[in-house]
């Protein structure tokens, strides 16, 4: 697809007894829109953490820009922006005053860009930012890693606090950046059904384990449900096939599967058990527990 | 503009001139409120000491502010441009207690020793603010300083001290260059973009924790630290704040009126502690 | 170009959107010659990822459905009748697969199926 931007290798991080990350090997290239999900406590944070070199892995390694993590350099964070979840400011400057503060440390800080972002997001420059609430010290963070081009931005948690019509025009304008400046975006969110229409890539947690790591469009096609009919006979009580992943039982006669599988299967299941198939889609909602799921099978 | 990274945090450099102008007020109070027999000048030395050390907590205190805010880490040179600043502000320090060394003229290049000793104590307490370890290290410091300062062990090592000058300014430096490697360098850094602001009013105990190699104590601190060393406690809360840093700026109005009282004090009581010496 | 794509569907967007323009292509909405949007008019209009109107575009450009021209745009291909003529009916197929399951859940034979079929395109069609 392009530059590989981030690669891990057996990415293994314990915190004493808690293990937050067990062995993760990902490569994200870009430019594109990458959406890291899971649970609460999955890892999402952490391994957002390592790609930055904020947090050095137990074992394993961790590489971006092709530079190992724990000697990046400030040419290579001066490219990354960052949204934490929970952003921290100095707290008597205003807003403005506080992105001046920054724009200094930058060769190349877009003005334009900054006036746009503060009128997209609606927020006062004038405010003081020890005063804001959470979602409004968010949108500083999301102005201050955007305004000087980076090419990699990581978001963590960032829609989840901003209002629906911000965070509308905060989504679409991600799809911007990624045209404008070819930027490789990670978005980290557990609130799927707005990075849905978005991303293009899916890297999926559970507990610190990689439980998904493809495209989206991939997965969708992969992974469906399966409304089976009986024709003539009663359907048997199990279901075997390697690609049988849940069975529910409607009725005698009917039941649903969560399968993985492809078209030709289809057809031989249908012939096979002598009945219908009728196929519905999963969406990353429906996707989301099977992924998690079908891991420990 | 950069180069007010660390300057343009409390302080404004209108105020910083201010500031350091009064700074021999202080230190020539401090000597003068001591005796100026050989016991009086070990006293104050051990004062100046302290007093330079208070000083480079409280840069080293901004400095911690800054280091623990989101965007610290991935600010190009950032870290860099923090310690040039601290280094400047250590340096007037220390030159201005030099100065005021060579005027009382006690000892052999006594000023030389007391910009080494100056900037050690400088940088001791800047690192005392940022390092990880300092909500614990910072206590005992202060304990042993003080205690110290009445014992008769103070006195030796103030006499060894003026007695080998040259061995006094190697041994400072070393320490100066070792603390600011403490302070400024990588781990602490990532440390504190990690752990987050200081939580104002708590007390000290709390901060023991977060310290990197506090024992374990099994399974109590590890369901402490599920995925980062520290949380915010109002997170989950009903009512989330904006979390920011916690350095208010002193007003103008009220450094200008701390200095006023100091220059005061200066030319009420200092000609008598300068010249009316017992 | 109309487009309608739904991204919370189970339905990959880039599938979407290639079943879509093989629709308006084989139903003459499109015609040979006519300009499809570039990637980035196509993902600023639909708010889509560039990613996956670049799949769709290079998927229908292997089909054949579309074409590109050196350093313009993406058209719609000439097909000659045969060509057309299979596709409408590969896009009927399609289309009424998942009918003949609900016709042979309800028990309803081939011959009465079509006859339905039948009429309801006729009726329509007046």
């Amino acid at each position: 697809m392009g530059e590989l931007i981030v690669e891990t290798s057996g990415l293994t991080k314990e915190f004493g007894e808690v293990t937050a990350l067990r062995d993760v090997s990902i490569a994200l290239s870009g430019p594109s829109i990458i959406g890291l999900i899971g649970r609460n406590a999955s890892g999402k944070t952490t391994l957002l953490r390592h790609i930055v070199g904020l947090q050095l892995p137990t074992r394993g390694q961790a590489r971006t820009f092709g530079v190992p993590t724990r000697r990046l350099g400030h040419e290579q964070l001066a490219r990354i922006g960052v949204v934490p979840q929970l952003p921290n400011f100095i707290g008597w400057m205003s807003v403005r005053e506080q992105l001046r503060y920054l724009s200094a440390f930058y060769p190349r800080w877009d003005l334009d860009r900054q006036s746009f972002l503060l009128d997209l997001l609606d927020l006062d420059a004038r405010s003081e930012v020890g005063g804001l609430s959470a979602g409004n010290a968010q949108k500083v963070a999301i102005v201050a890693a955007l305004c000087r081009h980076p090419d990699l931005i990581l978001l963590d948690e960032p829609v989840s606090m901003l209002d629906p019509i911000v965070r509308d025009s905060f989504l679409k304008l991600l799809l911007d950046l990624v045209q404008e400046d070819n930027a490789t975006i990670v978005i980290s969110s557990h609130v799927l059904h707005d990075i849905e229409s978005t991303v293009d890539w899916i890297v999926c947690l559970d507990a610190g384990t990689l439980a998904a790591n493809a495209a989206l469009d991939d997965l969708k096609d992969q992974y469906a449900e399966w409304r089976v009919l009986a024709r003539s006979r009663d359907l048997p009580a199990r279901f075997e096939g390697p690609f049988v992943l849940r069975h529910t039982v409607v009725n005698p006669r009917a039941a649903r599967l969560i399968v993985r599988a492809a078209e030709a299967d289809r057809l031989a299941f249908q012939q096979t058990h002598d009945v219908d198939v009728e196929v519905a889609p999963l969406n990353l909602q429906g996707l989301f527990p099977i992924l998690v799921d079908s891991r420990r099978h | 503009m950069r180069r007010g990274a660390l300057f343009n945090l409390p302080f404004r450099p209108l105020l910083i001139g201010l500031a350091a102008l009064f700074v021999p007020v202080a230190i020539v109070m401090l000597f003068g409120m001591g005796l100026w027999g050989p016991a009086g000048c070990i006293e104050a030395s051990f004062l100046a000491f302290l007093v330079c050390g208070l000083m480079g907590k409280v840069f080293g205190g901004s400095v911690a502010d800054a280091s623990r805010c989101s965007f610290a880490w991935t600010l190009p040179r950032y870290r860099r441009v923090l310690l040039g600043e601290f280094v400047l502000c250590g340096a007037v320090v220390s030159g201005v207690a030099g100065l005021i060394a060579t005027g009382i003229g006690t000892i052999p290049h006594g000023g030389l020793v007391a910009v080494a000793v100056a900037f050690a104590a400088f940088s001791l307490g800047g690192a005392l603010g940022l390092v990880p370890e300092s909500p614990l290290l910072f206590p005992i410091g202060f304990v042993v300083l003080f205690a110290s300062l009445s014992t008769a062990h103070a006195a030796a090592v103030s006499a060894a001290a003026a007695s080998a000058p040259v061995v006094t300014i190697v041994v400072a430096l070393a320490l100066s260059a070792l603390a600011l490697w403490l302070a400024f360098g990588r781990r602490t850094f990532r440390w504190s973009a990690l752990t987050g602001p200081r939580q104002s009013g708590r007390e000290i105990w709390h901060e023991w924790p977060k310290v990197p190699w506090w024992p374990r104590h099994g399974a109590w601190f590890a369901r402490r630290a599920p995925q980062a060393p520290s949380r915010p406690r109002y997170v989950g809360s009903s009512v989330l704040r904006g979390v920011a840093c916690d350095s208010r700026a002193t007003k103008r109005a009220t450094w200008l009126a701390g200095l006023t009282v100091c220059a005061l004090l200066f030319v009420v009581f200092g000609p008598s502690a300068l010249y009316g010496a017992p | 170009m109309l487009i309608a794509i739904d991204l919370h569907s189970g339905v990959p967007a880039y599938r979407q959107l290639v079943d879509q323009i093989r629709l308006q292509v084989a139903g003459g909405r499109l015609r040979p010659g006519d300009e499809i949007p570039s990637t980035r008019a196509l993902s600023a209009e639909l708010g889509l990822n560039p990613m996956t109107i670049s799949r769709a575009y290079a998927l229908l450009e292997d089909e054949g459905v579309l074409e590109r021209r050196p350093g313009l745009s993406l058209v719609v291909r000439a097909r000659s009748g045969a060509t057309s003529a299979a596709a409408r009916g590969a896009q009927l197929t399609r289309a009424l697969r998942p009918l003949a399951s609900v016709a042979r859940q309800l028990g309803i034979s081939g011959e009465q199926a079509g006859e339905t079929l039948r009429r309801l395109v006729d009726e329509d069609e007046r």
